[in-house]
């Protein structure tokens, strides 16, 4: 007997169930919203009210806030179906767990994504970020966010049935997204400066793609660890 | 090669004979090498006796990143050819290369104080440094974070072979960012040119730094095995009641 | 037929089973038993493919069940007792997500059919975050009525009669008699062996490792 739905149907049922669960309750989007929103008032507060200051680093902020509040929801993405033992359903399932992982790293982009979108006029008008960024802003931050979510799937997987696995979550994932960090504000500062940001961005492209196609096997090689403990 | 050695009993008697050796050469270029670094090597023009950081720096930075390859691959072996052995290798490398990385950060910070002025550069190298270092830790404290060992070994072997992959392109991407950031005038670790009287102690140190780590790696390996030897004779007893049903 | 040749689980580092053999009849019910922590978990896991065998193979007549993994992931049920519903969701979502990631084109009929199976359907809008471990586990084996759908061989099934009440059980045994009309093969692990109104072959763990 062959499967009856596609692989490619499976992959959006996935993702349909993703949205489902995270947009059901606003909760998990607006406290990414608002952790960003904190995190930018805390660096601002910390430097004081100069504008000159503020326009030199004001791309660094964004980023950094971007990076910190995605972290603490990352967690939950695998932890959760863990602990309900979904993984489990889905092990047993005819779909490869790769392609299951690839979905809900899309979905994860998406869920994290849009909420950050909407509130970008936000942020550009917090940090006084000008108007001409915002192309390179947008580009980028949809190519970081999904090697964020593609290398925190990872990091998730890692830390599935760990003990005190929250904390231990940002210790392995900052260092492996240095990177973006690096070219993303990249990006930015190239436009701040009137140069071609076009090097950067190939950069961060360059690490998403690797990304994209080692990270499914990763995790699906560290989730079957964890399901068979 | 590596199948052969993977032997407990096998690997105890090489090491049994040649461990004496490797600390005899680790303790005659240590000696020497120290002696060279301290007394006969020149001063630097511009930096003096500060330089002499140099034969520490340096081998403990090239020790910390040989020795992280060295895990990453011998995670690598655990996982595709499950040999126990490799797990006992990696995990003992780990607090020796993260005691590197430490000291090259260490012995980094010292040596900025009379070239800079400061303790601490965000330079280039020292910055890859910390990432390393804190891949490193990342290791240990995943390997240990899970109530069973062996869940802790495959996990972190796998975030050790993502270290791998992803090292490069930090480093990569730090050297990208410092070039951004600062016009190429500062001059680097290292020296752009170094004297063939500084070589002689360089290399020694390094021989030195590499064999003594070879020495504490087997010795931790050893002591690991003697826990799992403890371990397996619990096991045994286990083992041998089940085969009488089996 | 299931038949397992020489296996032996690990877990942890702990052997469960070692050069173990067992033959598990098909159009039949085979209850595991046994002492807690005597290894029926392990082996329902490894029969699923959550936990790899350390030696041996499982065979279902002359194939390796492993061997293909779409085919097997196809062919069985698995429910313990983490039930994998999740609990943002409603009892319908959860059911219906399910057959879709097996693979499965289930029409909204089939789904309530499903529900009413194990009377669900007048809750199944209920948020599984409000659902007593009772209506969880109904939820859960609501899945089984999907499966006659499918021609599906096996369902493993991990302690299935914990939490359900008098009548509950009564529609479980219901299900099973559908299946094992179908020819289907059931591998349950259970401690209480009078709920069954049937018949069954009984693998008792603590026996085969005396």
């Amino acid at each position: 007997m062959s499967l009856q739905s596609s692989f490619i149907e499976i992959f959006i049922s996935h993702i349909k169930r993703e949205f489902l669960i995270n947009f059901r309750s606003l909760v998990d989007v607006i406290s990414i919203i608002s952790f960003m929103i904190l995190i930018v008032t805390l660096f601002v507060l910390g430097i004081g009210p100069f504008e000159e200051k503020l326009r030199l680093i004001s791309n660094a902020i964004f980023w950094i806030g971007l990076i910190l509040a995605i972290i603490p929801s990352l967690e939950k993405t695998l932890q959760r179906d863990y602990d309900n033992g979904w993984l489990d359903q889905t092990i047993t399932s005819p779909t490869p767990m790769e392609l299951i992982l690839l979905s809900k790293s899309l979905a994860y982009w998406l869920i994290v994504i849009i909420p950050l979108l909407i509130s970008l006029p936000l942020f550009i008008v917090l940090l006084n970020i000008n108007l001409k960024l915002i192309p390179w802003l947008l580009i980028s931050i949809l190519v970081g966010g999904l090697s964020i979510s593609l290398i925190g799937i990872i990091g998730s997987a890692l830390t599935l049935g760990a003990k005190r696995g929250n904390i231990l979550l940002p210790i392995l994932i900052i260092p492996l997204i240095i990177p973006i960090l690096i070219f993303g504000v990249g990006i930015s500062e190239a436009v701040r400066i009137n140069e071609s940001p076009v090097n950067n961005l190939f950069l961060l492209i360059g690490f998403t793609l690797i990304y994209l196609v080692i990270s499914p096997f990763i995790s699906a090689f560290l989730i079957r660890i964890a399901i068979s403990r | 090669m590596f199948d052969w050695l993977a032997n407990p009993n096998r690997f105890n008697r090489i090491t049994e004979k040649i461990q004496p050796y490797i600390l005899l050469i680790a303790i005659i270029t240590l000696i020497s090498g120290l002696y060279f670094s301290l007394f006969d090597s020149p001063k630097d023009y511009q930096q003096g006796d500060a330089v002499r950081i140099m034969y520490v720096h340096v081998p403990s930075a090239w020790l910390a990143s040989f020795l992280y390859f060295s895990l990453a691959i011998s995670c690598v072996f655990y996982l595709v050819w499950k040999h126990p052995l490799a797990d006992l290798v990696s995990s003992s490398m780990a607090p020796i290369g993260a005691l590197f990385s430490a000291l090259t950060l260490v012995t980094g910070s010292l040596w900025g104080k009379p070239m800079w002025g400061t303790w601490w550069v965000w330079d280039a190298r020292l910055t890859s440094m910390l990432v390393l270092f804190f891949f490193y830790l990342g290791y240990i404290l995943l390997s240990n974070a899970f109530e069973r060992k062996i869940d802790g070994s495959k996990t972190a072997s796998v975030l050790a072979i993502v270290g791998l992959i992803n090292l490069p392109i930090v480093k990569f991407s730090v050297d990208w960012w410092h070039t951004l950031h600062q016009p190429a005038s500062i001059i680097k670790i290292g020296g752009p040119s170094i004297d063939d009287k500084m070589l002689l102690p360089l290399i020694l140190m390094i021989f030195a730094l590499s064999f003594f780590s070879l020495y504490m790696i087997i010795l931790n390996v050893k002591t690991k095995l003697i826990e799992k030897k403890c371990e397996a004779l619990l096991l045994k007893s286990n083992l041998e009641e089940m085969s009488k049903i089996g | 037929m299931l038949y397992l040749q020489d296996v032996t689980i690990k877990r942890g580092s702990k052997i469960v089973f070692y050069n173990w053999n067992a033959k598990i009849k098909n159009s039949k019910v085979t209850i595991i038993s046994g002492k807690n922590g005597v290894g029926k978990s392990t082996l329902l896991r490894a029969i699923a493919g959550m936990i790899p065998l350390e030696k041996g193979i499982v065979k279902n007549y002359n194939n390796e069940i492993f061997k293909d993994q779409i085919k097997w992931g196809q062919n069985l049920i698995y429910i313990d007792s983490k039930n994998g519903l999740s609990k943002d969701l409603t009892v319908y979502e959860n059911l219906k997500t399910w057959s879709e990631m097996k693979g499965w084109k289930t029409s909204d009929d089939d789904l309530q059919k499903a529900l009413d199976s194990v009377d669900m359907l007048n809750r199944k809008n209920l948020y599984v975050s409000q659902c007593s471990e009772g209506l969880k586990k109904r939820a859960a084996l609501s899945r089984l009525y999907l499966s006659l759908l499918f021609d599906v061989e096996f369902w493993l099934l991990d302690e299935p009669t914990n939490e359900l009440d008098q009548n509950s059980i009564i529609l479980f045994n219901k299900l099973i008699q559908r299946f094992l009309e179908n020819k289907g093969t059931i591998l349950l692990a259970c401690h209480e062996l009078k709920l069954f109104d049937f018949n069954f072959e009984l693998l008792n763990l603590d026996l085969l490792k005396k």
